[in-house]
């Protein structure tokens, strides 16, 4: 090829164009063109080489950053969390993943072997002189020409065959599924589509219609799948779990820090406020610093609940759809223009903010109410009563408008009812006082209306790569097969997104923990005494030499519930302390000579509570609830329902006992 | 996808309520949890219907706070027993719902010398009818019925009144005897078994059981 292009640069100017150059540079030119196309195919050929090379570790195409300008309005806004795009999913690397290999197509093969015609016929070329090298490109390009005919053929037959199969696939999904429900037939068609060309996943689904209730077949069959990287299903889990991280990531990205406070010994500036004021929320540094020096303080505790509110907002803001991308300082400039006048909040404004949020298009039809009505009654106070000190509070209120304006809007979707609903904010807004604590409170609702939607996402995913397997493998429809499919689908759902979860939850539950971990701080070396255990279930050892702590085995048991990444290695973690806490009873009584005495829950929760206390490990109040929320219904009503159960329930207790220490302390 | 028409025609969703029907007729899995103060021995009935006996001062056993244990009623039903007992203490009645959440059946025991562990035993009852699943069937039991010659203060009569009244079945057993205790989860067994079952109603089933407690309190 080069010599050829040598040859024509050689001759250009000196040799006269006839019609054998003209040839030549025709063939040149074809040369060429079939040149790209290998080019390319081999391109092609080498990036899949790469995945394949990479396994596990390679993230897929699914994992890109969620934000495109277009679709994500947040990211326009300056200073503003979203400015940072979510980083993927680390992806376990224990968990071997691997492609199915897709073996070419015979135009691809054609080309391939055009490709070496090509590489002989210049070895060749090169020791020949040009007329014979003129015959042989004759040749070639015949070859080449036979070869792509074949190939052609061979495609078209091969794509009327892909043809029949969908047909054959469509007629089976139709036969099966009726024509009611498009995605369901989609999803079968897109499994057996996947495993025409996967032999070793044939034989599986042969063997489960053979054992149709077999759970080790079941579990084989669904490890098989979700082994396959880019199986139809493991896509489908692959797709939904980065939805929920999507919505999860942007909630907790800046609290994982602080959920890491949280920790036994608890630092004295964390301990939970009096009990009197329990309700509200402890863990607040900016209220103290508001309480205490109001003046001085100010502006700090403003900066820093501003940005705080700011990422309330954002946090409503992003649950909007895409369809809201214009201008989004247009409208916060709006609302704040229409809010600069509203001052204080009352109790009446936060219970209407609660109930907008929740019930949007009932909010958007008193909105247009109440604007009415205060038209009628004070529109003209509303401006002239404005406070220029009162500034301080237009962010407060400017965040909550936003937060709770948003929501109607994602509805009404006009900036005229924005203004409205700002209006309407202030028409209540009359005879309040200013209290951060109470928008502490409105943010943590907003937050926990958060964790209550995702949880809520999560288990309506759940339910639905349950059904995708279900059509996908009918012998799962068996309540059996069910189970099996739900246990075997929540490791790998749950593994890469749980510390995120976690994060959120624990966020969520920061006051319950710190009530906790303030009482684990005291009782940091409590005995079983302390926490109410009778005197002989204290296990005191009669032997002096025997340093350890007493229920140590379930101690450290319980400890572990941490270090476990499966919803059900955690539950095993509860089951197992509650049984060691027995068999320690069982076995002091035995190195002492005696009947132990049997454990009843009268029992079994005062020693709880104090292995729960000795653990130190204050986010188990968490990690229970995760698994209260998540954990599959049939373990609930076993003996592992039970052990959560009563950890939750001695949990509970140890909560209220922070409270009691706190009183007593006062006194 | 839950409208998604399924061969199998179940609907989705995981495997609800207490009883866990398995396969058609066969077995049935129950949710019994036992309420009552701390110390009327609770744990010692179930563990004398589990295990079939009782020393003062107990047996060691892995977890008497959760036992199971299946036995046949009359229309050859298994029914398997998961018995959650519960913690009798005031500090910990908080998350008592979580106990008694989907459970079909409930075991309120109470002891024939002890007047505040009646008292208690009336609240749990009351709580149950208002908070739990209203086809709850509950049994009212008082224990230690072999202390009854020196010192009951309960008389049977008046269990069995507030029983009649509320509709529970009621019996007195002891826990250290063995009396009657079989007899508690046989019965309640049978009801639960009756109920489910399509043909009988349980307006037919309540009177055999309120009589069925007569023999209850004359044991001694």
């Amino acid at each position: 090829m080069s010599t050829l292009i040598k040859d024509v640069k050689s001759k250009d100017g000196k040799v006269l164009i006839t019609k054998e150059v003209m040839k030549y540079v025709q063939l040149g030119s074809q040369c060429m063109e079939r040149i790209l196309i290998v080019v390319n195919t081999i391109s092609k050929t080498t990036v899949m080489s790469d995945q394949k090379s990479a396994p596990g570790t390679a993230t897929t195409p699914i994992y890109r950053p969620p934000t495109s300008p277009a679709s994500d309005p947040d990211t326009n806004k300056p200073g503003c969390r979203f400015s940072a795009p979510v980083p993927p999913i680390q992806d376990s690397p224990d968990r071997t993943m691997f492609q199915r290999t897709k073996s070419l197509g015979p135009l691809d093969l054609a080309y391939k072997r055009n490709q070496l015609l090509m590489a002989a016929y210049k070895a060749r070329q090169a020791k020949l002189n040009a007329r014979n090298a003129f015959d042989l490109s004759l040749t070639l390009q015949r070859k080449m020409a036979e070869n792509l005919a074949i190939a052609k053929l061979q495609e078209e037959a091969l794509s009327k065959k892909m043809k029949e199969r969908q047909q054959r696939l469509d007629d089976l999904a139709n036969q099966k599924f009726g024509s009611s429900n498009k995605e369901t037939k989609e999803i079968y068609k897109q499994v057996l589509n996947y495993e025409q060309d996967a032999e070793w996943l044939q034989n599986m689904r042969k063997e489960l219609e053979e054992n149709p209730s077999d759970p080790s077949v079941i579990s084989k069959v669904m490890q098989a799948v979700l082994c396959c990287k880019d199986h139809p299903l493991t896509e489908k889990l692959k797709a939904y779990q980065y939805k929920i991280y999507e919505r999860i990531y942007p909630l907790v990205s800046d609290k994982m820090e602080e959920s890491k406070k949280v920790t036994v010994p608890l630092d004295k500036s964390f301990w939970p406020s009096k009990p009197k004021v329990k309700d509200k929320l402890a863990e607040e540094k900016w209220d103290e610093n508001s309480d205490d020096h109001p003046e001085e303080d100010k502006g700090i505790m403003e900066a820093g609940e501003v940005t705080l509110r700011e990422d309330k907002s954002e946090i409503s803001l992003s649950e909007l759809s895409s369809e809201k991308s214009k201008s989004l300082e247009e409208i916060s400039a709006d609302v704040k223009e229409d809010l600069e006048k509203a001052m204080d909040m009352g109790d009446k404004l936060q219970h209407k903010l609660e109930e907008s949020n929740e019930k949007t298009l009932k909010m958007a039809q008193r909105v247009s109410l109440d604007v009415e009505s205060y038209h009628a009654e004070n529109m003209d106070d509303l401006f002239d009563d404005e406070d220029e000190e009162k500034e301080d509070d237009e962010d407060d209120e400017k965040s909550i408008g936003n937060q709770d304006v948003t929501v109607p809007k994602e509805r009404a979707g006009s900036s005229e009812e924005l203004k409205l609903s700002g209006r309407a904010l202030r028409s209540d807004s009359s005879q309040s006082l200013e209290d951060p604590e109470q928008i502490n409170k409105l943010k943590m609702e907003a937050y926990k209306r958060h964790l209550k939607g995702i949880s809520e996402d999560v288990h309506c995913y759940l339910d639905k790569l349950q059904e995708m397997f279900i059509c996908a493998y009918e012998q799962l429809g068996s309540p059996e097969g069910r189970d099996c499919c739900y246990s075997q689908l929540e490791e790998p759902f749950f593994k890469p997104i749980w510390q995120y979860l976690l994060a959120l939850y624990r966020f969520g539950n920061k006051s319950l923990e710190i009530q906790l971990a303030h009482v684990m701080t005291v009782h940091m070396n409590g005995s079983p005494a302390d926490l109410g255990v009778k005197a002989k279930l204290r296990l005191q050892s009669h032997d002096q030499n025997v340093n350890d702590i007493p229920y140590k085995p379930a101690i450290e048991e319980l400890r572990s519930i941490s270090s476990q990444v499966t919803l059900l290695g955690k539950l095993e973690s509860l089951v197992k302390s509650s049984r060691l806490i027995c068999r320690c009873v069982e076995e002091h009584y035995n190195t002492i000579g005696e009947n132990a005495p049997a454990i009843g829950a009268d029992d079994l929760l005062p020693i709880l509570s104090y292995v729960i206390v000795r653990t130190g490990l204050p986010q188990i109040v968490s990690e229970c609830s995760i698994l209260e929320e998540f954990i599959h219904e049939g373990y609930i009503m076993g003996e592992e329902g039970y052990c959560l159960t009563s950890v939750q329930t001695a949990l509970k207790y140890l909560e209220t006992l922070s409270n009691n220490l706190l009183a007593s302390d006062e006194e | 996808m839950s409208s998604a028409k399924r061969p199998n025609g179940r609907a989705s969703g995981p495997p609800v309520g207490g009883a866990r029907n398995g396969p058609e007729g066969k077995s049935k899995q129950i949710k019994l949890v036992l309420l009552g103060e701390s110390g009327v021995g609770k744990s010692s009935i179930a563990l004398r219907f589990v295990r079939g006996e009782f020393n003062e001062n107990g047996e060691a056993t892995i977890g008497a706070a959760y036992l199971t244990k299946t036995i046949n009623v009359q229309n050859s039903t298994a029914i398997k027993f998961d018995i959650w007992d519960t913690a009798g203490q005031e500090r910990y009645h908080s998350l008592a719902p979580m106990y008694y959440r989907g459970a079909p059946a409930a075991v309120v025991v109470y002891d024939i010398t002890s007047q505040t562990s009646f008292s208690r035993a009336q609240a749990w009852v009351k709580e149950l009818t208002q908070q739990a699943n209203s086809q709850i069937v509950i049994a009212l039991v008082g224990n230690k019925a072999d202390m009854a010659s020196e010192g009951r203060v309960i008389p049977t009569e008046d269990g069995k009144e507030f029983a009649s009244n509320n509709g529970l079945m009621f019996t007195e057993v002891s826990a250290k005897t063995g009396m009657n205790v079989d007899d508690v989860f046989t019965n309640l067994a049978a009801k639960i078994a009756a109920q489910s079952s399509p043909e009988s109603n349980s307006t037919t089933v309540r009177p055999t059981n309120v009589e069925r407690t007569e023999k209850g309190g004359c044991a001694c």
